[in-house]
């Protein structure tokens, strides 16, 4: 895939979606084929180097947001800078910015408990990108949300590719194959169109 | 190193640093309720700990002064041979006359159990009968409640006199507001006034005292013949050496130094078993404390497994979540500790005040009690920390 481009896996429940999801993303070790990432064989790495990827490569959005309720927008996205070496008021002032990126600059210091599930989302797809990853993968982002806020959502995640950030989106949203560069199906775990 | 390199590098690790502590700060403070119970277990542990090296420590020092008033102002030379005479009242003198010497004689115990009664229908006491001289009597620091001075012991020789303890006349209903007779060994005796002992001899309270050359007569030879001296601090083995050399030149007498134990060897023995218990006490508290992090730290990891799997899946590596259940465990550990060791000391304070004790706090006990609770939580820590560690990102966000 090349970079900045976007890609839509689809396909019905429990054919392989997300286990393709999490393989592109580091999560999980794929069992047999290779998965290359600029060049590099992910195959096999040490699950440190895998982190290490993770946290400098790779920005996820999952179904559901997992904020930490008691603390505040800006301190749930800053959760995503993974760099420990980053000044404090660098890491306040990136989780701002990726904040505003999604539209919530107005939330930034309220707690995530009282959050809708649209903006609870936003926050995680602002955790996602504060690091600025070359790779987005969002595994159903949109299957806890209601229509309309979905769409939002959608149009949120491949904006983000305006940015550089290659977009991998697994889901049930036919929204989502429609907004993709690129659409492929999988049926029981190969890929059929 | 280049010194650019080395500066990054503490800016680095500085940068890291503030942000596990400003993660563990958040951490501890979203579950106020969670991190309060695991504080408490480690802050009731260190107090009790505190406190019970603190009294510890006063009671030390309570005991060192004891010890001192036993055994600095008393010489007692015990016969173990020949005591049908009295000890030569000249060598008697001349000990008296030492300059430490405050005053020295005869306070023998010629009797362990004599039957003591006020009439032949009254109830009879066995109780010790002592034989002594005044000087002995005054070095024992024995002195009169009522009746007749007890210093006129040895002026009035010939006349069947006792003095009672203050105890025994308790018990036999001996009051001085009129004249009292007593059978003795079923002898009859004018009781001439009553007797308390202050300096350490307390049996002398719950005894009958009569002239040693009195008993000397009527008895034989005593049971345990003693010379006493009250002697300054610090005096009490040259006093004794010199009047056992005076009292007993040819040795017939054989007498045997029983001045009261040396206080500082006593005081060793009791110090080392003090510190032995702290030492038990405060492993005690510390596997305690370990036990109560290990389990609240470990029901938190279930609780947070969601949270620690996101981490883990943007990018936390096992080591930096495992550090960070540490630094959660070694942080509350260490307020704890703190926190224990002031309400510690202050119960320790409040318990010395109502016992009247000089408290005694060791400079070096608050900051090993603080170590000591730090490390033990942070030990607590270490299985949690490999759990959290283990968690699959996976799974957590698939849960």
């Amino acid at each position: 895939m090349p970079r900045g481009s976007s890609l839509a896996v689809v396909g019905p429940s429990g054919a392989g979606k997300s286990t393709l999801a999490s393989i592109l993303g580091g999560l999980q070790e794929a069992t047999e084929g290779s998965y290359r990432f600029d060049g590099q064989e992910m195959c096999g790495l040490s699950s440190l180097a895998v982190a290490r990827f993770r946290a400098d490569h790779v920005g996820f959005v999952f179904q559901n947001a997992h904020l930490m309720d008691e603390r505040s927008a800006w301190r749930n996205v800053a959760v995503g800078l993974v760099d420990a070496t980053l000044a404090r008021p660098d890491v306040e002032q990136r989780s701002r910015e990726a904040l505003a990126l999604v539209g919530l600059a107005s939330v930034a210091d309220r707690e995530a408990a009282p959050l809708s599930g649209g903006e609870r989302q936003r926050v995680a797809v602002a955790r996602a990108v504060v690091k600025r990853p070359q790779l987005l993968i969002a595994d159903e982002p949109t299957g806890s949300l209601d229509q309309k806020t979905g769409q939002a959502v959608l149009e949120l995640l491949f904006s983000l590719t305006a940015t550089g950030a290659t977009l991998i989106i697994a889901s049930h949203d036919t929204r989502a194959a429609a907004l993709a560069d690129r659409c492929v199906t999988i049926v029981d775990g190969a890929l059929a169109a | 190193m280049a010194p650019s390199l080395r500066r990054r590098r503490l800016h680095a690790a500085g940068a890291a640093t503030a942000a596990l502590l400003a993660d563990t700060y958040l951490s501890l403070t979203a579950r106020p309720l969670r991190t309060s119970a695991m504080v408490a277990g480690i802050v009731l542990g260190v107090a009790s700990a505190t406190a019970a090296v603190v009294v510890a420590d006063t009671q030390r020092a309570q005991i060192d002064k004891r010890f001192d008033a036993q055994r600095s102002h008393f010489v007692v030379l015990v016969a173990n041979g020949d005591s049908s005479h009295a000890f030569p009242s000249r060598r008697v003198s001349e000990i008296e006359a030492l300059e430490p010497v405050a005053a020295a004689g005869e306070l023998s115990i010629w009797n362990d159990g004599v039957a003591v009664a006020t009439s032949r229908f009254a109830r009879t006491a066995r109780v010790p009968l002592i034989g002594a001289t005044a000087s002995g009597l005054a070095a024992a620091e024995v002195r009169t409640v009522s009746g007749i001075p007890v210093r006129a012991i040895d002026r009035l020789p010939g006349r069947s006199l006792v003095w009672v303890g203050v105890a025994l006349a308790r018990r036999l209903g001996i009051r001085m507001d009129l004249p009292q007779t007593a059978s003795i060994a079923s002898r009859p005796y004018t009781v001439a006034g009553l007797l308390r002992d202050d300096a350490g001899f307390g049996y002398v309270d719950d005894a009958v005292v009569m002239a040693s050359a009195l008993a000397r007569v009527r008895y034989g030879p005593g049971k345990t013949v003693r010379f006493l001296a009250h002697v300054r601090p610090g005096a009490a083995g040259a006093v004794a050496e010199y009047a056992r050399a005076a009292l007993d030149p040819t040795g017939q007498r054989q007498l045997a130094d029983a001045t009261p134990p040396d206080g500082r060897i006593l005081l060793g023995h009791v110090t080392s078993d003090l510190r032995r218990i702290g030492l038990a006490l405060g492993l005690l508290v510390g596997l305690i404390g370990m036990v109560a992090v290990a389990n609240t730290q470990s029901m938190a990891v279930s609780q947070r497994s969601r949270e620690l799997g996101l981490r883990a899946a943007l990018g936390w590596s096992r080591r930096r979540i495992g550090r960070l259940i540490l630094a959660e465990s070694g942080i509350a550990g260490l307020l704890a500790a703190i926190l224990g060791c002031g309400l510690g000391l202050l119960g320790a304070f409040v318990w010395c005040r109502l016992q009247g004790w000089q408290l005694i706090v060791s400079p070096s006990l608050g900051p090993l009690v603080v170590a000591g609770g730090t490390l033990s939580s942070l030990v607590g820590g270490v299985l949690p920390a490999r759990r959290a560690a283990s968690i699959s990102p996976l799974e957590a966000m698939r849960s």
